[in-house]
């Protein structure tokens, strides 16, 4: 790396930067946040947009670099943005499924399905009410 | 301008490391199973980003076909997780 750094580079790096910086927010907000529901939209919306950010970072320095990389970042890019709410959303059904209770400030119900059981988060399965 | 492309990949990857420390502590606090299923991933997700960056600082290719992978069994296992957690019992629309 002796040769003067390209714009392109720079560029890349503070996108870079910014996708890390939004990881660690969502890792905070993960970390702080009171309640199941509302703890895993940070570090998904975190993942879903710092995930892809630091891919097109990698993408610019391979396509300022002259390398073939580029197809595999731009695939990582795509795939995670895709991705990762569904899995989140196929979770949040699955802990809705399971009664995982909200904290206790939460207005409103899930669509279909009551949780109204008091006591700490459990994890029972809805077999033996339904 | 090289020191300067140094320091911000420096400081991201310990940006990455401290947010995997603060997505450790939940996993270990995690209340419910659930939890620790989105630290896992998000775990998955936090290396395949130091492996990006890592690749970026010191033009070393070969981490960019780790973290394809990488990311593809980190997400495609948290849905299969969420479809094991479910047993099928999803909610209605």
């Amino acid at each position: 790396m002796n040769e003067l750094a390209t714009p392109l580079e720079m560029v890349a790096a503070v996108l870079a930067f910014a996708g890390a910086f939004l990881f660690l927010a969502g890792a905070v907000g993960f970390l702080r946040l009171p309640d199941f529901y509302t703890r895993i939209h940070a570090p998904t919306k975190a993942a879903s947009l710092g995930i892809p950010l630091m891919a097109f970072a990698s993408m610019l320095v391979h396509l300022g670099g002259g390398f073939d990389l580029w197809i595999e970042d731009a695939l990582i890019m795509l795939f995670v943005f895709l991705a990762n709410p569904v899995s989140t959303q196929i979770l949040v059904w699955a802990a809705v499924a399971r009664k995982i209770r909200p904290f206790a400030d939460t207005q409103g119900q899930p669509a279909g399905d009551s949780i109204d059981q008091p006591g700490t988060a459990s994890i029972t399965t809805s077999k033996d009410n339904s | 301008m090289e020191a300067a492309i140094t320091i911000l990949y420096q400081a991201s990857q310990l940006m990455l490391i401290a947010a995997v420390v603060l997505i450790l502590y939940r996993f270990s606090l995690g209340p419910s199973v659930f939890d620790r299923v989105v630290a896992f991933e998000t775990i998955g997700l936090a290396v395949v980003g130091y492996l990006l960056l890592e690749s970026n600082a010191t033009t070393a290719r070969l981490y960019t076909d780790a973290a394809l992978g990488l990311a593809l069994f980190s997400v495609v296992g948290t849905i299969f997780l969420a479809y094991f957690l479910g047993r099928g019992e999803f909610p209605d629309e």
